[in-house]
């Protein structure tokens, strides 16, 4: 048990707390009887395809849309509290949110003028580690210098909850792996404000990018969670196994939950098999997040 | 209250029509004042000094009118876009990850459309009002009479400022259900917000026009736009004033200005307060938008 899970929020209760939430679009359940509860202290990963749900979980999270069941963050209601809310949440979506035509040193002093938990001075220090220029607007910078800045104003709010939404589309991979190298040592690690562990939530397609920065793991797929696992666990209940042709029966009798083929091998996908059993019949190893998530998602198909 | 004032300077940061439509307008008044083209020197010999002095008093009173219209048609695309806009173009994911609530958000909007859009109009006609008839005082010197150096005259600005700025007031309470329904459309059109806030009323006249051939709606339209003047002015009050002086000499019908002032007429209207209730129906349904719908 990892004791950061012990860590409560407001009052001892968990950051996120959602029971039964449900959301319809015409005829699709974009969120079909969703529970949650996410600690303070983790680095959650949401991970689905797309149209799978992850957005509008996010979106009620962050009061940004209306749904059915019950839903508390930090103790509030997002929908109806957002706006209290937002003192203690930060969100990043994809570049695209920042308002082309704000100046870069106007989105500062408005954000300063407006957030009673941003801190200027951290902010204009992460800028000046990059070539954002203060009289630019948002529509002359690159995406990356964006990013950048929205993550600058996102990183001097002293926020206890941080949700990004597929925050690296579209960026190359250098400033990607920038991105998170700052999110975890800027806001993750080095937080001067011990009072409370701050909490991350986030959504890629990139799931390699993540996978080592993640407690916790989370997959979503038709509106319904179909994994939610701290990531220290992921090697006591998945196993990929490694075999050759001769013992290819053997292992499909102890039930894979997904199979597939590479040159001259079959790999195998177990859920909570015990992995000495499966060592007998070929390599085992840990499955990483992007081959568990196809495994869990093609539902034992071969693919 | 320092959040709101933020709000506010976030509109003209991105409307900055709000300040550029008006400079223009004195702009231009000021070219078709140089050309000639707008305020006629009015050099015939025939022009008596009292008639130039009706002139003179006529462009003092409607010198903001120009200036009132140009905000008119700013303040509607203002309003119409400010909401839709942060929609389409998804920013307002951006405003709404920050604790700044929904109803200060729309308030804001509003304010900036309803207030300070007319309030600067006026503001920047009662400045280049004296600086233009200043300019031409000089310009006119030694000539016949000429209506434009006639309105050079200190204690009419005064009172022309003081009616515009009346009439900016009671624009406020009158237009408020005008500027609320467009902010309402902006709030939930799923697209082309001018069609959407400007394509029902009309066809509510024409329906009405084709099924019953009366115009009760046109007529609702017609007295939105145009019905206060006549309820917050009275400008039947002659004979009170100093009146124009030209070379030492009271001319034309001496009027006080301040004296058209009477709200009276208007506040006991119900048309003012039914407006005034639908409007805040209005602003209410916009910020359940700007709560609810966040995409465009």
């Amino acid at each position: 048990m990892n004791p950061a899970n012990e860590i409560g929020g407001i009052n001892g209760s968990p950051v996120i707390e959602a029971r039964e939430l449900v959301k319809t679009y015409g005829a699709t359940r974009a969120l079909d009887h969703v529970n949650l509860r996410i600690g303070a202290g983790r680095i959650v990963g949401l991970i689905g395809p797309n149209g799978a749900g992850k957005t509008t979980a996010l979106k009620s999270i962050l009061g940004l849309a209306p749904c059915e069941g019950e839903l508390r963050v930090l103790g509030l209601n997002p929908y109806s509290e957002r706006a209290r809310l937002m003192q203690e949440v930060c969100f990043i979506a994809d570049v695209a949110v920042m308002p082309r035509w704000l100046k870069v040193s106007d989105a500062i002093d408005f954000v300063a003028g407006v957030h009673p938990r941003f801190n200027r001075k951290r902010a204009e220090e992460f800028l000046a580690k990059t070539e954002v220029r203060r009289n630019a607007r948002v529509k002359q910078l690159s995406k990356g210098m964006v990013t950048q800045l929205h993550l600058a104003l996102v990183m001097a709010i002293d926020a206890r909850l941080l949700v990004l939404d597929e925050p690296t589309l579209g960026l190359d991979i250098i400033y990607r792996k920038r991105f998170y190298d700052t999110l975890l040592n800027d806001y993750f690690v080095n937080e001067e404000s011990t009072e409370q562990p701050r909490t991350i939530i986030v959504t890629t397609h990139q799931v390699e990018e993540i996978e080592h920065i993640l407690t916790d793991v989370i997959f979503i797929a038709h509106g319904r969670i179909v994994l939610d696992l701290p990531t220290e666990k992921l090697a006591d209940r998945f196993t990929q196994l490694a075999v050759s042709g001769d013992r290819l029966a053997e292992a499909r009798a102890l039930k894979p939950i997904h199979e597939h083929e590479t040159i001259g091998r079959h790999l195998l996908y177990f859920e909570d098999v015990d992995r000495k059993r499966l060592a007998a019949l070929g390599d085992v190893r840990t499955p990483g997040l992007a081959d568990l998530f196809v495994a869990k998602l093609s539902g034992g198909r071969v693919v | 209250m320092k959040t709101f004032f933020w709000l506010l300077r976030r509109e003209f940061w991105e409307h900055r029509a709000i300040l550029i439509a008006p400079l223009i307008t004195a702009v231009v008044i000021l070219l078709g004042a140089l050309t000639g083209s707008i305020i006629q020197p009015a050099q015939d010999p025939a022009n008596s000094p009292e008639k130039l002095a009706d002139v003179a008093l006529f462009l003092t009173t409607w010198f903001a009118l120009p200036f009132f219209i140009v905000n008119g048609f700013v303040a509607i695309f203002y309003l119409m876009d400010s909401l839709y806009g942060e929609r389409k173009d998804r920013s307002v994911l951006f405003w709404r990850s920050l604790p700044v609530s929904d109803t200060a958000t729309v308030s804001a909007k509003l304010t900036t459309g309803l207030v300070l859009a007319p309030c600067l109009a006026a503001l920047i006609a009662a400045i280049s009002m004296p600086l233009i008839t200043f300019a031409f005082k000089g310009h006119f010197a030694g000539q016949q009479f000429s209506a434009l150096p006639m309105m050079w005259n200190p204690p009419h600005f005064f009172e022309a400022a003081v009616l515009w700025l009346y009439a900016t007031a009671v624009g406020v309470f009158w237009f408020l259900p005008v500027g609320a329904w467009f902010l309402a459309v902006s709030a939930w059109a799923p697209k082309n917000p001018f069609l959407w806030g400007l394509v029902p009323p009309g066809a509510l006249y024409a329906v009405e026009k084709m099924l019953r051939g009366s115009s009760w709606v046109g007529e609702q339209i017609s007295s939105r736009l145009e019905g206060w003047l006549s309820l917050a002015f009275n400008t039947g009050v002659v004979g009170t004033g100093p009146g124009l002086k030209v070379e030492g000499k009271h001319v034309g019908v001496p009027v006080n200005m301040l004296d058209w002032i009477d709200p009276q007429p208007l506040l006991a209207s119900p048309q003012l307060w039914i407006g005034i209730a639908v409007g805040l129906l209005l602003l209410f349904l916009a910020i359940q938008g700007r709560r609810y719908r966040t995409d465009a």
